[in-house]
């Protein structure tokens, strides 16, 4: 997908300094407009008010995981189809495999470097894209 | 915001995370404490190691988030098996914890002296 200044990502992580660091990332650095969501829940209830052009999940949080909360947000209509990022620790070849077939186009390995996280985003983006077309 | 006002902003946040390690140690130290508790205390004491884990080196802190990891995967390792029984895997937690405290007190000990201002000689 190619990426505008107004790009928004829907980004959900439960560690306060890390959901900090990275949005500020993101933003400064990429340009991007990042809602920032403290809880799988607080995603959801965000989501019906907005429409992300990315959804950027951390993987293990209390109460409704990454892989949870991307299947609730997958049953708005709006979100089917919304490009999906994990970010997790867990980044061997069967694990990263495992989180495609949840619906994510890639995984973003942590801890990551904040100088580096929104071209990271990008490449993965840009790579969806060809693998769209290619499929096309 | 700029680049330079990001960078500030990053190391505000990085002087944050590094006071908090020895909050964040006791915590560990507790959790790992009540582990025989089972349930809710296994739990505490893994989303404490995670997060510690996942967050160090985005901090700066790569030792403290390197051991971290370890002592996570000692009891959880990264196929989803709980361990946490294991005596085994219990049994190498205290040198870990040795490890963890010493990364903790040289992160510290260097933002400290990195925020110290220099003595000069005029």
């Amino acid at each position: 997908m190619t990426t505008t200044p107004s790009t928004t990502i829907l980004y959900v992580e439960d560690e306060p300094d890390i959901r900090m660091i990275a949005a500020m990332a993101l933003e400064t650095l990429g340009g991007f407009r990042v809602e920032s969501c403290a809880s799988g829940a607080e995603a959801i209830e965000r989501a019906a008010k907005i429409t992300p052009d990315v959804l950027l999940l951390d993987v293990m949080m209390p109460g409704l995981d990454g892989p949870g909360t991307l299947a609730a947000l997958r049953k708005l209509p709006k979100l089917a189809r919304t490009p999906a990022i994990f970010m997790t620790a867990k980044v061997q070849p069967q694990e990263i495999a495992g989180y495609k077939a949840l619906g994510a186009i890639d995984v973003i390995p942590k801890p990551f470097d904040p100088m580096s996280l929104a071209a990271a985003v990008r490449a993965i983006l840009a790579r969806g894209d060809k693998e769209h077309d290619r499929e096309r | 915001m700029s680049d330079e006002s990001l960078l500030a902003q990053m190391e505000a946040l990085r002087q944050r995370f590094v006071a908090q390690l020895p909050e964040r140690l006791r915590q560990i130290e507790s959790a790992l404490a009540e582990l025989e508790q089972g349930g809710e205390a296994v739990q505490r004491a893994h989303a404490l190691m995670h997060s510690l884990a996942g967050s160090g080196a985005t901090f700066g802190c790569a030792d403290v988030g390197q051991i971290a990891r370890e002592m996570e995967y000692a009891l959880f390792p990264a196929d989803g098996t709980d361990h946490s029984n294991d005596a085994a895997a219990r049994a190498r937690l205290p040198a870990l914890l040795a490890a963890l405290r010493a990364a903790v007190g040289d992160a510290t000990n260097t933002s400290a002296a990195q925020a110290r201002p220099t003595d000069r000689e005029d």
